[in-house]
């Protein structure tokens, strides 16, 4: 490519290595890269972590870690040159061509600055229309209001802490439009947001990109968000990339098999059953130019246990961290069923208690109210000390980050063995426990830093089960994977579920997960259940407002991405109000008296119930979309 | 303000104050022998201790001498030394207030000094003007105050005489008479107080610096002296103000050694000599001086945190 | 990841632990500062153990006939106003700091670290009540609460250590609480209480394994603080007795004839500042081979 074409392109890579040194090794992060964008397209970077796209993504602005260097290839954008930009150069580049907006906006922005600091300092020098205080007050108005940043004048003489994850982004978002920027760079927008807050962040982008029509880059493992957002596509594994094209066309026709495992490990709302896990050995293989047969390619659907008895009976649960005499309690009047190897699903986004509810059950917390029952015979004591031993060995826990649930001091088999001897538990050996998690019996002698997180988080799993338990708290077990690890740990919770009888509560925020994984559902909102059901039924027909508001705002593959949700909708409030509904806030069908009388619990099935003042005919799918358009 | 961030801390700082009084006191009860032995000598006799130790209040149990004590402290009487037999109060407070001045010089100097070579450490890590302030702040941490001192004395009053090695004007002395012997003493005190400075500086500049929002800031392509001024300083001075607190604590009640060798008459000075001669009544006011300089140190450190730092000014829900 | 590499990644627990001392002691040979640190510290410990082997002469023996002597001849760095030898004075001079400062520190090391764990484990007013008794005693100016505890038991060694315990083991443990109360959260702590375990196996099979790093290269820092404290008390006359040969106490007794006999004073000044340096550096080293920030375990 020429000189002259390479200046009609936004970003013009050429035969990219970067690269690092380990001892006089040379370690290459990114290989033989080549991409193209043109003004205006918006390109999708997505690959799993340690693929190089928050790498390539820094390139663009001329930032490599310090370590690293540029060992081959060109890389142009907005036409120039930018590993030659040196000094004055480079800041002009950066302030005028090309702008970042970072993964956490709550980290990049600096603590210290007002708001209208912040953005003042990202406007050109040059730019007239910013040359007085009042003007760049009234452009920085302007730009909080081009990202829906509620109240945006009252936001100026704020600090970055004083606005909420989403707010913050969107501040993030402003910041990086103040220069009007040839190209916008997104490393990870709305990643650790909430699905709603996502949802409205991608729709606020979507808008943006069509009023400025500049291009863009969007760094993403979530090809969902890469499908709704993105022109074009490139997919990254180990540092090159392996397929790209425009988006359309990747997405429905893929030709790599690496792009072929990611998109079938996805799981999808709409789709029952845990999707195949991505297979490495035939990915690898199919870069030497072999072909291997896939281990599992089908969609795997997990049935229901029918008319086991219970092993945990939650009954009226009120917690309160409220030390004042007024506020209302954070969880309340939780009730609960867990069966022999049922997968129960609690699902709410953040501040919605249902972590709270997990340490109640496993007696690190105390609670106000409430009746806990263990098999159906033994009352729970509150806290463990009171427990007797048999009751702490038959609930045990797994946690959401698999590096901080394993003691990095302790081998596997230190930390495995230990429920065995506290509890005595003969006939069982640690490498019986790790074979029942699939991992041989040589990795006993590793320590956690030796091991990848999928098999940190299967030790972590081989340690509660170890203890025999007959209840397993999963907390959040598989947000932190890579969606190709995910899959295969659902199948090995299903698999133990089914052979060891276990009754499983699992508490998450991933609707897909939930769909592929749980037998019933417990759809909680700022500590009080709002609907519950089998899994089927939560995914139905008839939901409770925020249920429904939940499922929109999921973005998934091959949707048609017209749904968002309305301004104001994806602010969770503070805490729960003291009477009416706790959704009322944001209740699209909110009425009068949803605000002064707690929503009865309305039986759809003998299964299936929802917490909601309004007639179950305006909570189905089809009348539901009017009776939102009528607010 | 006030309510939520002074008084909760202020009444934890006066039961610390208390506490390290009780503690101080308590010890100097286990000393053999009383005051009244300690005035009279060893040939009084027994009458004539008796009768002083019911004047000096000894015959009382300690609790309520230290009660009687605390009563008397609160309303500024502090009792009468035991060696000059004159009230303590005055005392003690003119060896505060040349101490004061000698920290006065210090910090003002001094402390600015290393605020700004620790930034440029950090600014400069790992290249030449790094390695530079470095080794000094290392050689500052390591070598004792009495060597500082006695190494300045050789130089600059003993090879080279530009100023005195001691304070001649002795105990009395007015600030006046102590300025032209002060450079020395400061000078040992600033080399020793600054190393700490500088390295916590630095280490707090590097942090800043590798933080996120100063990655952003950069990408933003604002200038550097736009950068360090208003992105990285506000952030990196937090973590050094308790350095500084505790510097000037030490500043107040802690410099014996400097003191002894220039025979500055100060808190240091008059330390040594209450606790040879066991005066206790010195001894005590001299701890409820540093234990309120400790405290009062760390809690300005704390209160220039809350107003310089945004979250503790702002907190998240109060609009 | 393939069979291959499972089979030679057979690691044992104990041989796990001493990998990772090597690979500590690699980081710290590469870096040429903390080499010379450890280097320093190790060869004053030598030189205090070898003194009676190495020294010309007697260090406490006074000598009528050759006081104030300058180099040479039998005295190679002269003599004091004593007549006794400087030389051996200065070699003999660190078994004393070296002997008090590595006791004093060691424990007050332990001890805070106990005391942290426990304030770490129970939290609320435990943890509460600890930390203001600890705080009290920092309020005291540390020189003041070390002439105190002198004056009230002597100043024989034992009264010293007992001393610096005091007045070192509330900073000890203020940095080490802060070091537990960061793995206090951790979910295997969570697990720990789950299942029910009590203080002790969680404290020192959970908690302490992973701050040893911190109470390491505590213990480094603190020796150097201890070294320079025990110098000075020394050198004021409330540490070492005359005529035990120390380097604080050299300092005291030479330095008004600095004009005259430069060498009594200059010797141990120059023993000392190395063992001082030495113990800085190699705490430096420790603590960057280790990954911890020196500065912020000053804090706590």
């Amino acid at each position: 490519m020429t000189a002259t074409q390479s200046e009609h392109l936004a970003i013009d890579i050429q035969n990219l290595d970067v690269a690092y040194m380990a001892g006089t090794r040379q370690v290459n992060v990114l290989q033989g890269v080549n991409l193209a964008l043109r003004p205006g397209e918006v390109l999708g970077l997505v690959g799993e972590s340690g693929s190089g796209k928050s790498t390539l993504a820094g390139i663009l602005l001329a930032s490599l870690r310090t370590s690293s260097f540029i060992a081959r290839g060109t890389v142009h954008v907005a036409g120039a040159d930018v590993f030659k930009l040196k000094g004055k150069g480079l800041r002009d580049f950066r302030a005028s061509q090309v702008a970042l907006v970072p993964q956490n906006a709550g980290a990049a922005l600096t603590p210290t600055m007002r708001i209208a600091d912040q953005l003042a300092e990202a406007f050109r020098s040059d730019d007239a229309s910013t040359a007085t205080r009042a003007a760049r007050r009234s452009r920085a108005i302007e730009l909080l209001r081009l990202v829906r940043l509620p109240n945006p004048a009252a936001a100026l003489d704020k600090y970055p802490h004083q606005f909420s994850g989403g707010q913050q982004q969107r501040i993030g978002i402003a910041m990086a439009l103040a220069a009007r920027p040839a190209i916008l760079v997104l490393d990870e927008p709305t990643t650790g947001l909430d699905v709603v807050t996502q949802a409205a962040i991608l729709d606020t982008l979507s808008r943006l990109h069509a009023e400025l029509g500049m291009a863009m880059v969007l760094v993403s493992h979530d090809l969902g968000v890469i499908d709704k957002m993105c022109t074009h596509v490139a997919v990254l594994r180990q540092g090159k990339v392996v397929e790209s094209g425009p988006t359309k066309d990747v997405l429905a026709h893929p030709s790599h098999p690496y792009t072929r495992g990611l998109l079938a490990s996805v799981p999808r709302i709409n789709a029952p059953g845990i999707p195949p896990s991505l297979d490495d050995a035939v990915i690898d293989a199919y870069e030497r130019g072999e072909t291997l047969p896939a281990a599992e390619s089908a969609v795997y659907e997990r049935t229901a246990p029918v008319g086991t008895p219970p092993v945990l009976t939650v009954r009226g649960l009120t917690v309160d961290y409220n030390r004042k005499p007024h506020g209302a309690p954070t969880v309340l009047d939780v009730d609960l069923d867990v069966h022999a190897g049922e997968i129960v699903a609690l699902v709410g986004e953040s501040g919605s208690g249902k972590s709270t509810i997990a340490n109640v059950i496993a007696g690190l917390q105390g609670t106000k109210a409430g009746v806990l029952t263990l098999d159906g015979e033994t009352e729970l004591a509150a806290t463990v000390p009171r427990r007797a031993k048999a009751v702490r060995r038959a609930i045990q826990i797994i946690f959401q980050n698999a590096d901080t649930s394993l003691n990095p001091r302790q081998t596997v088999r230190d930390a495995v063995n230990r429920p065995l001897r506290l509890f005595g538990i003969r006939g069982s050996s640690v490498e019986a426990a790790l074979a029942d998690v699939d991992l041989p019996g040589s990795f006993a002698q590793r320590l956690p830093g030796q091991l990848s997180g999928g098999q940190r988080q299967r030790v972590g799993i081989a340690r509660a089960v170890a203890a025999g338990p007959s209840l397993v708290l999963a907390d959040e077990i598989v947000s932190a994977l890579d969606v190709s690890v995910q899959s295969s740990i659902l199948r090995l919770m299903d698999r133990l579920a089914r052979e060891k009888d276990l009754g499983f509560l699992f508490i998450t925020h991933d609707l897909a997960v939930v769909r592929a994984i749980a037998d019933r559902v417990v759809v909680l909102y700022l500590g009080r259940i709002v609907e519950e059901g089998t899994v089927d039924e939560i995914f139905g027909s008839i939901s409770h407002p925020y249920t429904r508001l939940l499922l929109d705002a999921v973005i998934e593959l091959g949707d048609d991405h017209a749904s968002a949700p309305a301004p104001g909708q994806d602010e969770v409030p503070d805490g729960p109000p003291e009477q009416g509904c706790p959704f009322a806030s944001r209740c699209p069908l909110v009425m009068d008296v949803c605000r002064t009388v707690r929503p009865p619990v309305v039986p759809v099935s003998a299964t299936h119930s929802i917490r909601c003042h309004a007639p179950l005919n305006n909570l189905r799918l089809d009348l539901a979309e009017s009776a939102t358009g009528l607010v | 303000m006030f309510t939520r961030f002074v008084a909760p801390r202020l009444g934890w700082a006066i039961a610390t104050i208390v506490l390290s009084t009780v503690l101080v006191f308590s010890a100097m009860q286990a000393l053999p022998g009383d005051a009244a032995t300690q005035i009279l000598g060893q040939n009084a006799t027994p009458e004539a201790v008796a009768t002083l130790r019911r004047q000096l209040g000894l015959d009382q149990a300690p609790v309520a001498r230290f009660v009687t004590w605390l009563g008397h402290a609160l309303t500024g009487n502090f009792g009468t030394s035991l060696v000059s037999g004159q009230a303590v109060g005055p005392e003690v407070g003119r060896a505060l207030l040349n101490t004061s001045f000698l920290a006065g010089v210090t910090i003002l100097v001094g402390f600015s000094l290393a605020m700004v070579l620790g930034l440029v450490a950090g600014l400069f890590r790992d290249r030449w003007p790094d390695a530079l302030i470095s080794t000094v702040a290392l050689v500052g941490m390591s070598v004792p105050e009495f060597i500082v001192a006695t190494l300045l004395v050789l130089a600059f009053s003993i090879t080279i005489p530009l100023f005195p090695a001691v304070v001649v004007a002795g105990q009395n002395a007015t600030i006046g008479q102590l300025l032209p012997s002060m450079p020395l003493p400061a000078l040992s005190l600033m080399f020793v107080a600054a190393a700490y400075i500088i390295r916590m500086m630095r280490t707090s500049v590097i942090d800043v610096m590798e933080s996120d929002f100063v990655h952003t800031a950069r990408l933003k392509g604002i200038t550097t002296g736009r950068l360090v001024i208003r992105h990285v300083v506000p952030s990196a001075v937090l973590p050094t103000l308790n350095v500084v607190a505790m510097n000037i604590a030490w500043l107040i009640g802690g410099v014996v050694v400097v003191e002894s060798i220039f025979n500055y008459p100060g808190m240091g000075s008059l330390m040594i000599r209450s606790v040879q001669s066991r005066d206790l009544p010195t001894i005590l006011l001299i701890t409820v001086i540093g234990a309120v300089t400790f405290v009062a140190c760390n809690l300005l450190a704390d209160l220039a945190a809350t107003f310089l730092n945004p979250r503790l000014r702002y907190p998240r829900n109060s609009k | 990841m393939t069979s291959a590499t499972i089979s030679t990644e057979t690691v044992q627990g104990t041989t796990g632990m001493i990998r990772s001392l090597i690979r500590v002691m690699r980081s710290i040979l590469r870096s040429k500062s903390a080499t010379l640190g450890f280097v320093l510290v190790i060869l004053h410990v030598l030189l205090a153990v070898l003194a009676p082997l190495i020294a010309p002469g007697n260090p406490v023996k006074n000598n009528p006939a050759a006081v104030l002597q300058l180099p040479g001849g039998p005295f190679p760095l002269g003599t004091d106003t004593l007549g006794r030898d400087i030389l051996s004075r200065t070699l003999y001079g660190g078994q004393y700091a070296l002997a008090v400062s590595f006791t004093a520190t060691a424990l007050a090391v332990l001890l805070g670290t106990i005391i942290a764990g426990l304030a770490a484990y129970y939290g609320g007013w435990v943890d509460q009540l600890i930390t203001r008794v600890l705080d009290s005693i920092l309020a005291v100016p540390a020189i003041l609460a070390m002439l105190v505890v002198v004056t009230v038991f002597g100043s024989g060694p034992w009264v010293i250590v007992l001393a610096v315990v005091i007045v070192y083991t509330g900073g000890v443990t203020r940095v080490v609480r802060a070091a537990a109360m960061d793995v206090m959260p951790k979910d295997f702590i969570t697990a720990a209480r789950a299942r029910g375990e009590g203080v002790v196996y969680i404290l020192s099979r959970e908690v302490f394994p992973n701050i040893l790093d911190v109470v390491l290269v505590e213990f480094a820092m603190r020796a150097s603080w201890v070294v320079l404290l025990v110098s000075s008390l020394s050198f004021l006359g409330f540490g070492a007795n005359p005529p035990t040969p120390d380097w604080g106490l050299m300092v005291a007794e030479n330095r008004s004839l600095m004009a005259v006999v430069p060498l009594a004073t200059l010797a141990p000044i120059v023993f000392l500042a190395t063992l001082i340096v030495g113990l800085n550096l190699a705490a430096d080293g420790l603590a960057k081979s280790l990954g911890i920030d020196r500065m912020k375990e000053i804090l706590g």
